[in-house]
């Protein structure tokens, strides 16, 4: 390799790190570049649910009957129960 | 919602001992579905089609009021006699860990940055819909969260995690579960280890960094065929270790990875995402409440997938 372009490596790899967190280089269809360390906040904010995107999650469920049935009567409120076959509904949905 | 209803929220495979399946049966509650009753457990809204949506909730409070208060304010049976629950529910692991996991898909934004996707069902369809976040649930003993932290906790020092911790972590929350219903995949390599970054008498701050090969290597010819699922995960984190407590007081980790394969195992609703493989998003953080949300099971502690028993070794 020429010394001039092997010198621009280290420039090139700096640059491209800094352009956008995750690096493009190197990439192959299914190999994950490293991620740094200073993105780590921003990549949580970014996965974790989004403000009013799922309003559900914000309901104190219980996960009783016994212990709806003892509040519903007490409190003079009808029951809502949300079932799913296959694992908890306010888990994976 | 809970200024006119009582929310409760059931695996239909959980749902408890006799008088509460009894009364799940008088008012139809089970499968994927949404129902209602008063305490005493007659059956509300049975003709409506119902949503967690006040439309058809206004519905049922209106016929729930119509009732005597004798039905809306009952004495309750004893529950005395009850048979138990054929199937309790898991309890978490006491004086373990709990870590609450979420799964996004992500894609690169014009800068080459990684950034939130919004992807839909049925994306073609009018009346298409958003993917939303998934989220699980990550158990470790108390054991296996005294593993995480080195021994001799000095700046630098640095511990792998057990291979059970790996395989839990990245074959049941480290995979794309967007879907919602998906299996665990098996570990094919990782590596996780946690470096200790500060160490003072009473607390250790960790570096986390992680990476793993999941399900079956990439193969474009068998996209759609079943099973052909698989993904590669690298995650970071931090994490804060109480000395005294011997307990983790933070434990925040990020992955992002690339998926492949057939996404219709498990469920005919379809996220279609024209890439492939395509690109997901993983986090954990600490569970430190004790709510009934904050208690739910792991999904693959009772869904067992190709990695096995959740607790095995």
């Amino acid at each position: 390799m020429n010394m001039r372009l092997r010198n621009a490596w280290p420039t090139f790899l700096f640059t491209a790190f800094l352009s956008g967190g995750i690096s493009r280089a190197a990439e192959s269809p299914t190999s994950v570049p490293e991620i740094p360390h200073a993105d780590l906040d921003r990549l949580l904010a970014a996965i974790r649910p989004q403000p009013g995107e799922s309003p559900w999650r914000e309901i104190p469920w219980l996960t009783s009957i016994r212990e709806a049935r003892e509040r519903a009567a007490r409190e003079g409120k009808p029951i809502v129960v949300f079932t799913a076959a296959d694992g908890s509904p306010l888990s994976r949905t | 919602m809970t200024k006119h209803f009582i929310p409760v929220a059931l695996d239909t495979y959980f749902r408890g001992s006799s008088d509460e399946l009894e009364f799940c049966e008088k008012i139809g509650a089970g499968g994927n579905h949404i129902a209602t009753g008063t305490a005493g457990g007659r059956r509300l809204g049975q003709e409506a089609d119902l949503r967690l949506r006040e439309r058809e909730l206004s519905r049922v409070l209106d016929e729930f009021l119509a009732l005597p208060e004798g039905e809306r304010m009952p004495a309750l049976p004893s529950t005395e006699g009850s048979r138990p629950p054929d199937r309790p529910v898991p309890r978490p692991p006491p004086g373990g860990t709990v870590l609450r996991g979420y799964c996004a898909y992500l894609e690169r934004d014009e800068s080459g940055k990684l950034v939130r996707a919004k992807r839909f069902y049925y994306e073609e369809n009018p009346d298409r819909w958003a993917a939303e976040t998934q989220s699980d649930t990550l158990w470790l003993t108390p054991e296996e969260t005294r593993s995480l932290v080195p021994p001799e906790p000095r700046v630098g020092s640095r511990v792998e995690a057990p291979s059970r911790v790996q395989k839990r972590l990245f074959g049941t929350v480290g995979i794309d579960y967007m879907e919602g219903s998906v299996n665990s995949l098996r570990v094919r390599e990782s590596s996780l280890t946690l470096r200790v970054e500060a160490a003072t008498e009473g607390s250790i701050e960790l570096r986390i960094e992680g990476a793993a090969k999941l399900g079956k290597p990439h193969d474009e010819a068998s996209r759609k065929e079943p099973r052909s699922r698989g993904s590669e995960v690298r995650i970071i984190g931090r994490a804060s270790y109480d000395r005294a407590k011997g307990a983790f007081t933070r434990f925040d980790l990020v992955g992002a990875g690339k998926a492949w394969g057939c996404k219709m195992d498990y469920v005919d609703r379809e996220i279609r995402i024209r890439e492939h493989p395509w690109w997901y998003g993983v986090a954990c953080e600490l569970v430190a409440g004790s709510t009934p949300l904050d208690r739910i099971p792991p999904y693959n502690m009772l869904h067992y997938g190709e990695a096995g028993k959740y607790f095995e070794e």
